[in-house]
């Protein structure tokens, strides 16, 4: 599922462009540079990136770190809470195909572990019942309202966060019951990535779901997120 | 004094939708003090309120000022304690500019 590079000047950003727009694994550069700056540039190279106010500098890159305001988490990428495997931007009309994660420092002892899994496997696992219903009940992910799995020129592509879905909208106890059955058959296909400082894992937002694991409030864990649409 | 509140974004066009309060506070107080009179003027609750597992999380809102004149100039405001007057006036009529975002902080 892991495709190993090392920054250096030999590394090709084709090569990563062509192997990010085949779509089946996730691309790790080891030993790159813990710059906003040298992150952004790069990406450049191989898609757009999206701009967000929230970012650093209102730029293309957020500090994923607790961090407290009124002492509350500011969002759910500032806290120290396992997230469930979803989509990033799963409420934009138009959701960035991929994302970048660069390890600045890793948490301790094991934790915020960062697990994925592939529309593939889902694919492969799910019953016809399941794919019917992932691909026709629509769910409203904040002002958007679509199904998980869409069909577009025979390739599938997958939209989930039931985090977005559960604070913007009320569910029916017979829905949270199938948001848990579809956690139940996304968890069961994941696998763990442990990111260690340098790591720079790119990944399709749109054929893979991610999430990572709790860790300690104090563990000063920072992880650099850029999205951005591959060229 | 007078602040321009952009009250809410269009998603569609991010067009901000802004209204003008006037607020008696003196601008050598934090910046945490003014947007505690806002979130009283306007109703609007500091957290919002998630079940995770089988505990109760609150997440802040986010809290942002307009740093240009131009429509994209929203910048987070990352330090609450900063005074009120140490923050560019780049509303419409020159006013203090400000915004807070309730609910973005559930979507990843
Ligand atoms: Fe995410």
């Amino acid at each position: 599922m892991l495709i190993n590079y090392t920054f250096n000047k030999e590394l090709v950003h084709e090569n990563i462009r062509k192997d990010i727009i085949k779509g089946d694994k996730i691309i790790c550069i080891k030993n790159f540079p813990l710059s906003d700056e040298n992150l952004n540039s790069f990406i450049n190279l191989i898609g757009i990136p999206i701009i967000e106010y929230r970012n650093n500098g209102g730029n293309s890159i957020f500090d994923v770190k607790v961090f407290k305001q009124n002492n509350f988490f500011r969002s759910i990428a500032n806290s120290n809470l396992n997230i469930p495997l979803h989509t990033d931007c799963a409420d934009f009309k138009s959701v960035p195909n991929c994302i970048g994660l660069l390890c600045v420092k890793p948490a301790l002892l094991e934790q915020g572990v960062s697990f994925f899994t592939s529309l593939k496997e889902i694919l492969k696992e799910a019953s016809n019942s399941k794919l019917k219903e992932l691909t026709t009940k629509k769910w409203k992910f904040r002002n958007e309202l679509k199904p998980i799995l869409q069909k577009k020129n025979e390739q599938f592509s997958i939209c989930y966060d039931r985090i977005t879905i559960e604070s913007f909208s009320q569910i029916t106890d017979k829905e949270l019951e199938e948001l848990n059955s579809f956690d139940e058959l996304f968890k069961k296909e994941s696998f763990e990535i442990m990111l260690k400082k340098g790591d720079l894992i790119l990944f399709r937002n749109d054929l893979f779901l991610h999430g990572r694991s709790h860790f300690d409030l104090n563990s000063e864990r920072l992880i650099k997120r850029i999205r951005f649409n591959v060229k | 004094m007078k602040i321009e509140f952009i009250s809410e974004i269009d998603d569609e066009n991010g067009t901000p939708v802004s209204k003008v309060l006037d607020i008696d506070i003196e601008e050598n107080l934090s910046i945490e003090k003014l947007f505690s009179k806002i979130h009283e003027i306007t109703g609007i609750p500091k957290f919002k309120e998630m079940k995770w597992g089988d505990e109760i999380e609150k997440i802040s809102c986010t809290y942002y000022f307009k740093s240009s004149f131009d429509s994209e100039g929203l910048e987070m405001i990352d330090d609450l304690s900063k005074q009120i007057s140490d923050f560019p006036k780049k509303g419409s009529n020159k006013e203090l500019c400000l915004y807070i975002e309730e609910s973005r902080g559930f979507v990843n």
